[in-house]
């Protein structure tokens, strides 16, 4: 049973160690890629070009979402590739965090996808840059904004 | 080209402000009802910490506030889950997970804080805290 699960009130286990789950930097790493790529989405501006960009930043979303973050595209090159390069960590962390993040930036560069082929104007420079401040918070500091909007949007919809 | 460089000054002053605010324990106004007031087990204090299942700081967090109860006798520390308690996050006002109270004996909020913790800030908390009882207690 997860420390979440317990019903309120009841006294808290020790802490766990940290023996499952995956290696914290994944994510950042993953999350560095998409800073890269929307900064050239928004770059090629409001034109097909720019289109295209935002969609393969969706499709790399997409396997996220679907296999969780260390089965993603990117979360796979940073095991066969950049892991051998880093220094062995024992932190780990819970995927379920960052995967909820894909599902975040899934429905932010699926949205400007869709209103960019509907005509909207500007709606795809509008989500790469809403993207590029989450991906690049998440790569720099190594902060989840996608996380910490759970709660807030939790609160909006159970509103009583 | 604007628009990206905005983006990236905008993420960057907000992961700046966001590093400050973390784990800097602020004096609360207790609401007269102590809602928190049943999970006060610390002798000392307590440290009520909010977690959620997206919340990939509040496992750390939850461990660095372990690590300040073994330093200070007396101070316990309570995890609850934040989507299976939504009117007390309501009536605290928790925007964010990992949000942590810290109680006194008597279940009344002394402070609050969100985000990562630090282990020095934490532990002034609770020094705090005790200095204040003490005040009160001579």
């Amino acid at each position: 049973m997860s420390p979440l699960d317990r019903p309120e009130g009841e006294p808290t286990a020790p802490v766990r160690p940290a023996v499952t789950g995956i290696d914290p930097r994944g994510p950042r790493f993953s999350a560095s890629v998409t800073a890269v790529l929307v900064t050239v989405v928004l770059l090629l501006g409001d034109t097909t070009a720019g289109l295209v960009g935002l969609a393969v930043v969706g499709l790399l979303f997409l396997t996220g979402v679907v296999r969780g973050p260390a089965g993603s595209l990117t979360g796979i090159v940073f095991r066969r590739w950049v892991l051998r390069h880093l220094a062995p960590t024992r932190e780990r962390e819970d995927p379920r965090p960052p995967r909820f993040a894909q599902v975040v930036g899934l429905t932010i560069s699926a949205a400007g996808v869709g209103l960019g082929l509907l005509g909207v104007a500007h709606a795809v420079p509008i989500a790469a840059s809403l993207a590029l401040v989450a991906s690049f918070l998440n790569a720099a500091f190594g902060y989840c904004l996608g996380c910490e909007m759970y709660l807030l949007g939790r609160r909006l919809v159970t509103r009583p | 080209m604007l628009l990206a460089l905005s983006s990236l000054l905008l993420a960057t002053v907000i992961g700046i402000v966001v590093r400050l605010r973390d784990g800097r324990f602020r004096a609360t106004q207790d609401s007269p009802s102590h809602p928190l007031a049943g999970l006060a087990s610390g002798r000392a204090a307590t440290f009520v910490q909010f977690s959620s299942r997206t919340c990939s700081v509040c496992p750390r967090a939850l461990a660095v506030l372990h690590g300040v109860a073994e330093m200070r006798p007396g101070v316990e520390v309570v995890e609850i889950c934040a989507e299976e308690n939504m009117e007390l996050v309501r009536l605290l006002d928790v925007r964010r997970s990992p949000t942590v109270f810290l109680l006194d004996p008597d279940g009344a909020v002394h402070a609050r804080t969100s985000g990562a913790m630090n282990t020095e800030l934490a532990a002034g908390a609770v020094d705090e805290l005790l200095e204040r009882s003490s005040r009160v207690a001579a």
